[in-house]
């Protein structure tokens, strides 16, 4: 009998991640990492509801023999899910990323966001949309740099669309071009989005005058329900049209828009934005997280990335503000060049920025609104970007 | 796309021009569209007032009171701004315009929010 029970104890020590994690370090650092996400998370707010999921998936993925998450099954010569692997080896978060892997997830979340949103000062105020193209200049700047740092065309594509801070967008353009970098993507392009506050507003000042940065903007036009509502399908038809790539993003994003201005599906418009977002979310974060495992996530690649995501931001800030200042100087003085850099999307965290700042110059300025059609502006202009990234470069 | 039998300046330079021009290209497009759309349905809007202005040239408008005196014949006064203060902006004009100015209306500009809105406006938004 004891000889069975020192046996037994001999087996599951030897089964036990406690002895396993001695051999292998890159887990017990990734663990590690995963705590300081989970702190930055819980601790400083840093987008929450994804960063923690993202951070207990790649603690989960890095237990040792707990083998939740295989990256051969998704990752491998063939270029292909590897069905039977998944089959007989498959766990809990390889089955949840098919979700991930056959880009499902993406379009859901951007169908809850389009139910959240509201484009109506982007249609009271159509030259926003301006502002939104010229914020995708980060996108393609640090496209240039990623391939100069060694990169492939298609793994800088990915890179690049940090830029576009839009997290489904990053997701998404990633899985289908650069699948073996989709941890490191997913977490700079996250924590970014939460730097926003801290990275933008420097960017801002440097940029414009204090005479532009106390403009107060005219209040903007009442829009009529029929507009908000034509609106959703007027852009579906051009996008999707122009480049067919982004349909499922788009497509997504404004068919719940549609739920939320048709006035006639409040059910499935409530759904989609809770409960629906909801479950996908933390399928979505989860199983990203889960792809961080130490041999993809402790290389040199990571730093550069995360380096290339900065840029990418800064970029972004730097041409929605500069568009911005033509735009004061064409306008006579009328538009408020600071609204500009909320077109990188991350609404409505970079909309909230433009408000913060111009209100330091006069306290009585609210740019908020004036901002939110920039913003959502850079949403649409963020899944054209990706489209054409996904139309150019060759997929995984 | 086959990119394999091109530099990486080319390919950084073609995938950003054409990434740019399209991401721009689609924006242009639906800021005419929209903007084509917004005014039309603004046109629309306003259409149903026309008539009633026009047909009734020398009725004053809602918030507008019926003409005060002789003196104010042909001014419209906003409801609620008293003859003191009527008086004191006819005098400034007829200084700064060497008595030749004649005063139409008198309204207030709702430029400046209340101090109660400004408030609220205030809690809502600093903590961004």
């Amino acid at each position: 009998m004891l000889e069975i029970f020192t046996q037994a104890v001999s087996t599951l020590a030897e089964k036990s991640g406690f002895v396993a994690i001695l051999s292998d370090w890159q887990a017990a650092v990734m663990i590690l990492v995963s705590f300081v996400l989970m702190y930055l998370a819980i601790v400083k707010g840093f987008e929450p509801l994804l960063l923690l999921p993202i951070a207990f998936g790649m603690f989960l993925t890095n237990i040792p023999n707990a083998a939740l998450y295989h990256s051969l099954i998704f990752i491998n010569e063939t270029g292909h899910i590897d069905w039977n692997m998944l089959a007989n080896q498959g766990g809990l978060l390889d089955y949840l990323y098919l979700g991930v892997k056959l880009g499902i997830y993406p379009p859901l979340i951007f169908l809850g966001v389009g139910c959240m949103t509201d484009f109506g000062p982007l249609i009271a105020n159509p030259k926003s949309f301006l502002m939104g193209a010229a914020a995708q200049l980060g996108i393609f700047i640090a496209f240039i740099g990623a391939l100069f740092l060694g990169f492939t065309p298609s793994e800088a594509g990915s890179i690049g669309i940090i830029g576009g801070a839009d997290g489904p967008t990053a997701i998404f353009t990633t899985t289908q071009l650069a699948p073996h970098l989709l941890g490191s993507i997913a977490i700079a392009a996250y924590s970014y989005m939460a730097l926003v506050p801290i990275i933008q507003p420097p960017l801002m000042k440097l940029f414009t005058t204090k005479k532009m940065r106390a403009v107060r903007m005219e209040q903007l036009r009442p829009v009529s329900k029929v507009e908000k509502v034509v609106f959703p399908v007027l852009v579906t038809l051009v996008v999707s049209f122009l480049v067919p790539d982004t349909t499922p993003l788009i497509g997504m994003l404004m068919l719940g828009n549609l739920f939320r201005e048709s006035g006639v599906t409040e059910r499935l418009s409530k759904t989609a934005q809770n409960e629906l977002m909801n479950i996908v979310t933390i399928f979505l974060g989860t199983t990203v997280g889960a792809t961080a495992n130490g041999q993809n996530f402790l290389t040199p690649e990571t730093l550069k990335i995360i380096c290339m995501g900065l840029f990418a931001f800064a970029f972004g800030t730097i041409g929605g503000v500069l568009l911005g200042d033509l735009m004061y100087v064409l306008s006579g003085g009328k538009i408020n060049p600071l609204i500009g850099s909320a077109g990188v999307s991350a609404v409505p965290m970079a909309a909230r920025v433009s408000q913060k700042v111009g209100q330091q110059e006069n306290p009585t300025n609210f740019l908020l609104m004036h901002a939110m059609g920039p913003n959502v502006s850079g949403v649409i202009g963020s899944a054209v970007a990706a489209g054409v990234l996904l139309a150019i470069l060759p997929h995984a | 796309m086959d990119l394999s039998s091109y530099g990486t300046g080319v390919i950084a330079g073609a995938v950003t021009f054409t990434g740019m021009v399209v991401v721009f290209l689609a924006l242009i497009g639906l800021w005419a569209i929209v903007a084509l759309f917004g005014r039309i349905f603004s046109a629309r809007d306003h259409k149903p007032q026309a008539p009633a202005q026009s047909g009734k040239p020398a009725a004053p408008s809602a918030p507008v009171s019926a003409p005060k005196g002789n003196i104010q014949a042909a001014m419209q006064i906003e409801e609620g701004i008293s003859d003191e203060i009527i008086a004191v902006i006819a005098g400034a004009i007829a200084i700064s315009s060497g008595g030749v100015g004649v005063i139409r209306s008198v309204r207030r500009v709702c430029e400046v929010r209340s101090s109660w809105a400004q408030a609220g406006l205030m809690q809502n938004t600093q903590p961004f």
